[in-house]
């Protein structure tokens, strides 16, 4: 901060009131080490729960029945509100790529423009944040409650490993769910693109399928579907991981929902640049 | 095996940052016998209990089970040797996504190849024990306190464990329901036989039911030995802790 900031600013009275606080200098200083420090704590805790989940995903017994209820929870649960999203997602881009392709009379490339950004960017991120919103807050919940109410302890002195028993059907539900649910948000968005290009827009149905067999390449989906991987089974992770780490009663558990999906949704953002970097 | 001595604790040390909890915990508990352990708020009750049934590692000291130290082993033995424990929380920590039926056979479903047939038999035997046949298809959420008590107790006893653990049984009851729940602990234990150990600051179910107590103070055990032996003692501290409960030697066993 520049000098003359600081001199500009008027005189708060209550500090003097209060007794030897450290001044701000030192505070920010301390706020500013504070913050990596709580990062990296959480993401080598975050790290730990990854190899326990798959040390323990390893080892029998496989439960499969928790397993089917997770990818119904996981894959039911977001069925509507992924569509939802897809659906006014494409009919959106649509609009956009019609109004901005028009002006070089080019607006029959609508169908391919659509299906890329669908493909490539706009489909893993939004079943990954819609994913967050909907299954990691109601998991981040569910596995809070039971540590606070020690239900997660309950199950270790019962020789039921919680992480087995808990963590590792939701991980695994994620992983095999969310590719799914991406090349379904992907095929929704295009009956949105198509209903508005083709149905409104009125441009020639048989050019807007062309181009898109035309623009989208089978590396496309590959990528689509290894981000949406990603994206689910790591906010999904991040959800076990909060509720399994809080604590302080119903308040504890309202935090770690909370925080369960502001970092997933930030890390499906972070992710989502470093692996378009890693496969461009 | 017929050593008196079913657990020996040995020179337990356990801190959680600057907070020194256990500072050489020694304690015997006896086989077949129901053990209280008493202590203030804070004194680490349950920290030791943590420690007993393995869902934290000491930071130094010995936990010889028949003789077995349990504090080296990894987490695969553990949870074997975790069988041998019944455990009755304090909040109950039943699963409320389950009946209390499936709360009780949870165990059973887990641990055994048992039919169905098999399972259903041995839970309602239990449920009927402890007068729950009636709340077989309810949820947690909706019986009261004291049945909740019931089903924790009933889901420990269904493997038949060795030893059974109560943490605080009878914290948030009333008076009434308190010595309801003394009475299960008596006859749960001339029931099943097995070594019982009851944590709790109450009084009356300290020497209402304890056969054995020992009073954890400053992260060590003070005293320990018969009821009467901690009635007599001549240790202030022991006589502030009880004498603040406001139970007098006139209310010892009935
Ligand atoms: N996981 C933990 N992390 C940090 N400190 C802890 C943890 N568990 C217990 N403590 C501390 O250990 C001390 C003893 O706690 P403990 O729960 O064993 O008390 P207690 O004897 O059971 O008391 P009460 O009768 O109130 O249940 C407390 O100061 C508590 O803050
Ligand atoms: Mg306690």
């Amino acid at each position: 901060m520049s000098d003359e900031a600081t001199k500009a600013r008027p005189p708060v009275p209550e500090r003097e009131a209060l007794p030897a606080r450290p001044d701000l200098s030192l505070r920010l200083l301390r706020a500013l080490v504070r913050f990596p420090v709580l990062f990296f704590a959480g993401v080598g805790d975050l790290a730990l729960m990854t190899v326990r989940t798959l040390g323990w995903m390893l080892r029998p017994p496989y439960r499969l029945r928790l397993l089917l209820q997770a990818m119904a929870f996981i894959g039911v649960g977001s069925l509507f509100i992924i569509s939802l999203t897809a659906l006014t997602a494409g009919m959106v881009l649509a609009l956009q790529a019609v109004y901005s392709m028009r002006i070089f009379q080019a607006e029959g490339a609508v169908g391919g423009a659509v299906a890329m950004s669908l493909t490539r960017e706009i489909s893993p991120v939004f079943t990954g944040l819609m994913l967050t919103a909907q299954a990691s807050s109601a998991i981040a919940t569910e596995i809070g409650t039971m540590r606070v109410t020690d239900q997660i302890d309950a199950l270790t002195t019962m020789g039921v490993n919680p992480i087995q028993y808990l963590v590792v059907p939701r991980v695994v539900a994620a992983a095999l769910m969310t590719p799914i649910l991406c090349l379904l948000f992907t095929f929704v968005g295009m009956i949105g693109a198509y209903l508005v290009g083709v149905v409104w827009m009125n441009v020639d149905p048989g050019q807007f399928m062309d181009k898109i067999a035309n623009w989208v390449k089978p590396s496309d989906f590959r990528q689509s579907v290894i981000k949406a991987l990603v994206f689910g089974t790591l906010t999904i992770l991040i959800a076990c991981h909060q509720g399994y780490s809080a604590k302080g009663g119903a308040a504890g558990v309202g935090q770690a929902t909370t925080r369960a999906v502001v970092i997933g949704s930030v890390m499906i953002m972070v992710c989502d640049y470093l692996l378009t970097a890693a496969m461009m | 095996m017929n050593d008196p001595i079913h657990i020996k604790v040995e020179g337990l040390h356990k801190s959680y940052g600057d907070n020194h909890v256990l500072r050489g915990v020694d304690l015997d508990l006896y086989r077949g016998r129901i053990n209280v352990v008493i202590g203030g708020s804070g004194a680490g009750k349950t920290v030791l209990l943590r420690q007993l049934i393995a869902l934290e590692k000491p930071d130094r000291g010995r936990i010889l089970l028949d003789g077995e130290d349990i504090v080296p082993l990894d987490e695969v033995l553990l949870n074997r040797i975790r069988r041998r424990f019944g455990m009755v929380f304090q909040m109950s920590a039943l699963f409320d996504s389950m009946t209390v039926f499936e709360n009780v056979a949870f165990p059973l479903i887990e641990h055994t190849r048992l039919g169905a047939k098999e399972i259903r038999k041995r839970v309602m035997a239990k449920l009927e024990v402890l007068g729950l046949e009636e709340a077989e298809r309810r949820m947690p959420g909706e019986i009261s306190g004291g049945m909740r008590k019931r089903v924790a107790v009933a889901r420990a006893l269904v493997m038949e464990p060795e030893i059974l653990i109560y943490d605080e049984p009878t914290a948030g009851l009333d008076p009434v329901a308190s010595r309801t729940v003394d009475d299960l602990i008596r006859s749960t234990a001339e029931h099943f036989g097995g070594t019982s150990i009851v944590i709790s600051h109450d009084m009356c179910t300290t020497f209402g039911v304890g056969q054995h107590v020992a009073m954890l103070h400053e992260g060590r055990i003070r005293a320990a030995g018969a009821p009467a032996d901690l009635l007599g003692s001549a240790d202030p501290v022991v006589q502030r802790f009880i004498a603040s409960s406001g139970v007098t030697p006139a209310l010892r066993r009935d």
